[in-house]
This record gives structure tokens, sequence and C-alpha cells, in this order.
């Protein structure tokens, strides 16, 4: 491995942290719930997790498609849902009683909705038990299918993310071929289409061989498709198989590019190393309701 | 970070990680620190992680070397406080 940049360097948690990553791991455990904060390894979750944040997975945590970045394993759970989950997330969630939550899951090519009706049980379930919170769904691209997502969009999650990952020329190289450039620019469209009022977010990731003009292009395709919130950190390969890193990103890029994307007229932008889609997430809001 | 009363550095939790790689050693043997002072640099796939003095104190033993792998709880240097 390439020496890691001081820039990526972070502390050992606090014993605050440690307290709040032993709480979140009980209530995990008793639920039997699944976080990307696991599955992806995150540099972040001790931080996260300390502060009573985290982004719960759905769906299982087995993946129909094998994107070249990522950890969740790949395989087909043949149809397989599990219909409890919904009550259990919104019991944990109400538990640990957080104001904002992530919700995003595995891709679900198996399922003919791509679990999108599941997702919204558990949204509504969430918010039947915690009347106040807000919620962010993070959303695969339920293969383009408008029944599926408009079934999504009918829960009413205060955010809607979809990751668009890199930018074009680099996505047949690293994304599942059944996920695609456009499709995600479709989906996000149709987002903002079907419901105005709802925040849609996106993330790219940096470091794998993009040029600065391609990241400005995608942010501007994400802009003239109604995207509002953006975030872009640092690709970090999370084992020996996943795609090589080309480069680490230094932070004075990273704002830059934050700089540009304001002028572009995004309302809420995280930029920089160790920022992943869902990184303080909980000031999307605030920062796009004006 | 927290450091049981046998006067060990051990491996904190750091969150969704099994084993870590011990990087570097930023102290000594023999050499005091003060809290909050970064004794050791340990690195996962994807993270490097500073490992702080939990309260001022001296270096004594380094149990864990450059190059050895840890996982949470291990000791890797006796202290002194």
């Amino acid at each position: 491995m390439a020496d890691r940049p001081a820039w990526l360097k972070v502390k050992a948690h606090t014993a605050a942290e440690a307290r709040g990553m032993h709480a979140m791991r009980g209530v995990l455990s008793r639920h039997n719930l699944t976080t990307v904060c696991q599955g992806a390894r995150c540099p972040n979750a001790a931080e996260c997790w300390g502060a009573g944040t985290a982004t719960f997975m759905l769906l299982g945590n087995v993946c129909t498609r094998a994107c070249r970045f990522c950890a969740v394993p790949t395989g087909n759970p043949h149809g397989a849902i599990d219909e409890g989950e919904p009550a259990r997330l919104a019991d944990a969630i109400a538990d640990l009683g957080l104001d904002y939550v992530v919700l995003t899951s595995v891709d679900r090519d198996d399922l003919e909705d791509g679990g999108a009706s599941l997702f919204a049980a558990a949204i509504t379930r969430i918010k039947e038990r915690s009347p106040h919170i807000k919620i962010e769904a993070l959303i695969p691209d339920f293969s383009g299918n408008d029944v599926a997502l408009r079934t999504l969009i009918a829960s009413a999650p205060d955010v809607i993310g979809h990751n668009i990952e890199t930018i074009r020329r680099l996505s047949p190289d690293h994304r599942d071929h059944r996920a695609n450039y456009d499709l995600t620019l479709r989906v996000l469209s149709h987002v903002a289409q079907i419901s105005p009022g709802t925040i849609t977010k996106s993330s790219l990731m940096l470091g794998l061989g993009e040029k600065r003009g391609e990241v400005l292009e995608t942010m501007r395709d994400l802009r003239g498709v109604g995207v509002r919130a953006l975030t872009l950190g640092q690709y970090l390969p999370p084992s020996h198989d996943a795609a090589p890193l080309a480069r680490y990103v230094p932070p004075d890029e990273f704002s830059s590019l934050a700089s540009e994307a304001r002028g572009l007229g995004f309302c809420f932008v995280m930029s920089g190393p160790l920022v992943r889609s869902s990184y303080h997430a909980a000031q999307t809001i605030p920062a796009c309701s004006d | 970070m927290e450091q049981d009363n046998d006067n060990y550095l051990r491996l904190p939790d750091l969150g969704e990680v099994d084993e870590v790689t011990i990087v570097e050693w930023l102290k000594g043997e023999g050499e005091g620190f003060s809290t909050g002072d970064d004794l050791v640099e340990v690195e996962t796939e994807k993270t490097t992680f500073i490992v702080d003095a939990p309260s001022d104190g001296r270096m004594v033993r380094i149990t864990r070397k450059e190059g050895e792998k840890a996982r949470v709880g291990d000791p890797l240097a006796e202290l002194t406080s």
C-alpha cells in the first residue's frame, strides 16, 4: 500500500465515542440489524456512533450487484425478505432516540420491486414510532422501475439520495453493469419531478482516476436534474480485491471543488478526504431550507 | 481512549476494525509524554489511526513492534503514569 497521507490519519476514539459505539452495538445486536458503517468498514464509525448517528442497511447484507469499490458481499438472496425488519428498525431507532437517520439498502434485483415496498414500509413504521424524526433514504436505482420509485417516494422521506459514485467515463469500470451513469441521473430526475419538495442528494468518490473537468461535468449533470445536496470524498479501497486507488486527492482540491459546487447552486456540500455519503447528513435539511 | 489499570497501552476499540498493523511508534522506550500526545500509528486496509496517551507518563517497553499485528484489547506497550 502506498504511504497514506497525513490528512487521512484519524485519532483513535475518545472515551465518549467508545461508550456510544458500545451502546450502538448493543442495540444493533438486540434488534438483529445491520449498518453500512460496519459493512463498508467506514473510518468515521467511531465519530458517528459516538454522536448517536448511523446509517442503517435494509434488505439484508448481501447485494445482487458487484460494484468494484464496495465491500458488501455479492450474492443472490432468491427473493428472501425479512418482514419483521421495518418494525425492528423502528424499535431500534426509537430506543436510540435518534432525530435523523439515513436508511439505505443493498440492491435487490431478485425482487420485482427491488425492495421498494419494504424500504417504504420501514420509513412509514419509523415515522409512526418517532413522529419528529427526519429520514434520509439513500436508495438503489430499482432498475429504473418507476412504480417502485413512486412507492418509495409515497412514504415521504425528507431527503432522497442516490449516489452517482464516479464520473461518466469511469462508471463502466467500477459500477456493476446493471448500474450506469444515465440511469442514476434518470432516477434522480424522476424524484425531483414526482416530489419537488424532497431534497435530492448524490455522492461522488474521488481518487479513481477522474479529471477535474470530468468532476465538474458530473456536478453540472446532477444540478441539471435538480440535485441539491452533494458529497465528495476520497475513495479508499475496502480490500485488496477492490478497484485500485489512482491517487490521494489533497484537501485543497476538495475545498476548491466544494466552492465550485456551491457556485453551481448545491445548497448542501460536504467535501473532504474522509467525507462519506452520509457524513454529517443531519445538516442537509437545515442547509437546504430557506 | 482508555487504559486499563495494568499499566499497558492497549489497542482501543476503533469501530468496525478487527485487526491492525503497527505502522510507527511516535514515542520511544524511556521517553515521557503528556495526556493526548500521539503515541503510535496503526493502520487497517482503509484507515490510519493515531492512538494517543491516556494520561501523562513514560514509555517503559514496547511490546508490539512496527509491522506486527494487533487486535482490539491487545497490549501494545507498557507505560508508567
